[in-house]
């Protein structure tokens, strides 16, 4: 993580450097480059703090431990609701998802609502999609999730189905 | 759209200070924190984004990701959204640069779905939890879902 950080400010610096030589050999292209640069910077300023808070008050208010309660053996159809909400509160990518649902397998959780959890878990992260809204609107984001939680749903409940016949396990422990 | 925003938050945030000062402060605290954390990575993509908007030609860009380049502008964002690895802090500003400089929002939907559902960086990782058929075919459901999504989009947004 540090060494990507420091990666971060030689790249920085040196875009600054560029601009600044721009600015002093009247180089058009660079002064373009800081004209774009600026406009962009304080279009996100306008948004990002935004983004940030309710990011922080959904976090504070919505704890991770309740969600997990709803879901194990027998959770039925409501398991689907809460499978979805547990995957609005996951943070990170993929490498958070795998663990999380090698730990709802654990519990008890179907296949199906594992595999519904490993789709709802790319489209439906909740500080994520606030983060989408802010910058792509509503309209689009609304459209998005209308049409990708169903197909989820459905891929979800027919892995389920399919490989429980097969008798598939999930996990690292069950793989060769 | 931005004063929706703004207002919006306002109004959140002031239920939530009635509600529980502490746990108010706490939220502000993790979003200053995970502000500054993505600070330096965002701004290096709103940089790099200036430098290819000003380098490479308008029409280059247009071509390949533009209103006119239909299927073709779908498979080049498909293909760099499933090869590329990105947090969304970084990938939806990146997106919305592109919206402003008129890329419609289908082709921005290939793009951030298959980032966030089709990994080919994560395969290794993912075949170790669900096998490699499976693991295969999850990804090729998930490239399905975005197609499905992208066409969608596009008919509701008219573009």
């Amino acid at each position: 993580m540090k060494n990507s950080s420091k990666l971060y400010i030689v790249l920085l610096i040196s875009f600054f450097i560029f601009i600044a030589v721009s600015y002093l050999t009247g180089y058009d292209n660079g002064e373009k480059t800081a004209h774009e640069f600026l406009s962009i910077v304080y279009e996100m300023l306008l948004i990002l703090p935004c983004a940030f808070i309710l990011i922080g008050l959904f976090e504070v208010w919505i704890k991770k431990e309740t969600v997990i309660k709803h879901l194990g053996e027998n959770c039925g159809i409501k398991g689907y609701f809460w499978v979805l909400l547990l995957a609005g509160i996951s943070i990170g990518g993929l490498y958070v998802a795998f663990p999380m649902a090698e730990s709802l397998n654990k519990k008890g959780a179907s296949l199906s609502i594992i595999f519904t959890y490993l789709g709802f878990v790319g489209v439906f992260r909740i500080p994520m999609t606030i983060f989408e809204i802010s910058f792509l609107g509503l309209p689009f984001t609304i459209s998005r999730l209308l049409v990708t939680i169903p197909l989820f749903l459905l891929i979800g409940i027919g892995f389920g189905t399919i490989l429980k016949k097969y008798n598939y396990q999930f996990g690292v422990f069950a793989k060769k | 759209m931005t004063i929706f925003l703004w207002a919006f938050t306002a109004g959140l945030l002031s239920i939530s200070l009635i509600k529980d000062f502490r746990k108010t402060k706490q939220a502000l605290k993790i979003a200053t924190k995970k502000f500054s954390s993505v600070f330096l990575i965002f701004i290096l993509v709103l940089a790099g984004f200036a430098l290819l908007i000003t380098f490479v030609p308008p029409e280059l860009i247009r071509e390949y990701l533009g209103t006119e380049s239909g299927m073709k502008g779908v498979m080049v964002a498909t293909g760099l959204g499933s090869i590329s690895v990105m947090p969304g802090f970084a990938a939806f500003p990146l997106c919305a640069a592109l919206r402003m400089e008129g890329i419609p929002y289908y082709i921005i939907a290939a793009f951030s779905i298959t980032l966030m559902n089709v990994g080919i960086v994560t395969f290794p990782l993912e075949k170790k939890f669900l096998g490699l058929k499976v693991a295969l075919l999850r990804n090729g459901l998930a490239l399905i879902v975005s197609l499905i999504t992208v066409i969608c989009i596009k008919f509701l947004f008219g573009e």
